[in-house]
């Protein structure tokens, strides 16, 4: 279990470093070559907020999965394990969780809370940071 | 013990290249801030808000302080006091939150001076912030209870702060002779855990039905109306029909005064003597909270909900039970959540940028039987600062569900704990 948690940790600093890499370079690669007009848009300038701004672990999907955490932990029998869970399968299950009329469980009730966007941004979040 | 459970999140917690992978939630480090962050209180809130600023800021200088040595969490403890669980297993320590830089200073804070920026430590130091979160859960209003001193808590104990007066409940419950009468008081609203004193009748009244079936708890209640109450009420219908009583105020259950010399608890229709006496009294924020001056008349502290702000002080936030956050209850759940979601707007107003509004959740099992537990959940925006309830979303288990709905909320809680535990005082 330990060893298997040192692999998927060390696995996601490289992946989580090479994301970051990908963000910084991502405007000024894109734009020198196709050079739409929207590109530059939200291009970062140097400010301090703006830099933040262009951090996943800041904004609102990050937000939305603290809820989350602490329930989910990385292994999970009675509360499943988020881990290793594509955005779609966590769409589809949490969707499913918000529409179920009858279900008896903490997720039917709390999901009925959430918009089908904070849904597809939890998601696609959770499965970004636990992939990589 | 609990720890055999936890996953080993403390090797990717140590050290700066840790955080930026901490579990699947991990916040990644990005500011170069070295602003000066103050936590007062390690328990679910100020333990949670330490260790995700150090995760957010590992630039910053994070500091908790923290009087006590170890942490004694009160979900579960209602367990230790029906005899079904080791108090050892609610010893949390901070060992975790000092591997991952945060200064932990074993001293009580007794003043803040918001001018100044200074908390001042009863060791005679003081600490300088940019930055103060005040997590400083609840105290006792001694003396609003007639006759409920600190000294009556020895006798009659209110067991709502876990540690050695849950300890002290389950002896006194163990020594008790088959055939006592057990009374507890619970109080008005607000108050820490609002199904705490439900939860904790159920399992007393489970002790006294396996070991002590000639006893009887009686539940002397300020209120008609309490959490979770078509559950609790079901569920003591079924299980414990000869060994537990509630009262409500309708009904004179309002303990008015008690005298511990003779153990008897007093309502405005009569006077009933206790073998042993539970008495939840009513409460108030941590006391540093009034020092601080984020305590309001009620003796709770208004928040801004967006990012936990005080509306009194510059520079202060406040999270857990010592808040104004209602619809969010005074739950360790809620506290956890508000610490993170204090932490990630701290890191964003030092990055320069404003506090974002977000949806939070809570969720709340109690047991009914070692074996049985019931839900309440809440989801909540807090668009314009004010935590507002998610219509159509959260509320309870289902009444009259089938008892394996109820034994896997059992087996949730349980999860939950060891989750919940581990995220906010390591593994």
């Amino acid at each position: 279990m330990r060893q298997r948690r040192t692999a998927a940790f060390l696995t996601s600093l490289v992946a989580g470093g090479l994301f970051l890499a990908a963000c910084d370079a991502g405007p000024e690669a894109a734009a020198p070559e196709s050079g739409p007009p929207d590109s530059g848009a939200d291009a970062p300038a140097s400010t301090k907020a703006e830099d933040a701004e262009g951090h996943p672990t800041l904004q609102r999907p990050a937000a939305l999965a603290l809820s989350c955490s602490g329930c989910h932990a990385t292994a999970g029998e009675a509360i499943p394990s988020l881990e290793s869970q594509t955005q779609a399968t966590l769409e589809e299950k949490l969707t499913a969780y918000r529409t179920e009329t009858d279900g008896t469980t903490v997720m039917h009730r709390l999901m009925r809370g959430y918009s089908e966007a904070d849904i597809a941004a939890i998601s696609a979040y959770i499965a970004g940071e636990a992939d990589q | 013990m609990t720890h055999a459970f936890l996953p080993h999140r403390r090797s990717v917690l140590t050290g700066l290249a840790g955080t930026a992978a901490m579990a699947a939630f991990a916040p990644q480090a990005f500011s170069q801030t070295s602003a000066r962050l103050v936590v007062v209180g390690g328990g679910f809130g100020g333990a949670t808000a330490a260790r995700f600023l150090k995760t957010y800021l590992p630039n910053a200088s994070v500091t908790l302080i923290e009087p006590n040595a170890a942490y004694h969490a009160c979900p579960f403890s209602n367990l230790v006091i029906a005899g079904l669980r080791d108090i050892e297993a609610q010893r949390f320590g901070y060992d975790s939150l000092r591997a991952a830089g945060i200064e932990v200073v074993a001293q009580r804070a007794i003043d803040v001076d918001p001018a100044r920026r200074t908390v001042s430590l009863e060791g005679g130091g003081e600490a300088v912030y940019d930055k103060l979160v005040l997590s400083p859960g609840i105290d006792i209003r001694w003396g609003a209870l007639e006759g409920y001193d600190e000294a009556a808590a020895e006798v009659m104990p209110h067991a709502w702060k876990a540690g050695p007066q849950t300890t002290l409940l389950r002896q006194q419950l163990e020594a008790m002779e088959d055939g006592g009468l057990v009374v507890m008081s619970a109080p008005a609203a607000p108050f820490r855990c609002p199904p705490g004193p439900y939860e904790r009748a159920s399992l007393i009244a489970h002790y006294l039905k396996t070991q002590k079936p000639n006893a009887k708890l009686l539940i002397l209640d300020a209120k008609d109306v309490f959490s979770k109450k078509p559950l609790f009420l079901e569920a003591w219908a079924e299980h414990y029909p000869e060994h537990l009583e509630w009262r409500g105020a309708a009904d004179f259950g309002r303990v008015v005064s008690v005298d511990p010399a003779s153990m008897t608890l007093s309502t405005d229709f009569e006077d009933i003597q206790a073998d042993v006496a539970n008495v939840i009294p009513p409460q108030k924020a941590g006391e540093i909270a009034e020092r601080a001056g984020v305590a309001d008349e009620t003796g709770w502290c208004p928040i801004n909900g967006l990012d936990f702000s005080s509306p009194l002080q510059k520079d202060i936030h406040v999270i857990g039970d010592a808040t104004i956050a209602a619809p969010m209850p005074k739950s360790a759940f809620s506290a956890n959540l508000q610490g993170k979601l204090c932490a990630m707007q701290i890191a964003r107003i030092l990055s320069g940028l404003e506090p974002q509004a977000t949806v939070l959740a809570n969720t709340c099992y109690s047991y009914v039987t070692p074996d049985a537990a019931v839900s309440i959940t809440g989801v909540y925006g807090n668009e314009g600062g004010t935590p507002t309830s998610k219509e159509g979303a959260g509320g309870l288990s289902p009444e009259g569900a089938p008892g394996d709905v109820r034994q896997a909320e059992a087996a949730q809680a349980e999860a939950w704990f060891q989750t919940i535990t581990a995220e906010v005082f390591g593994g």
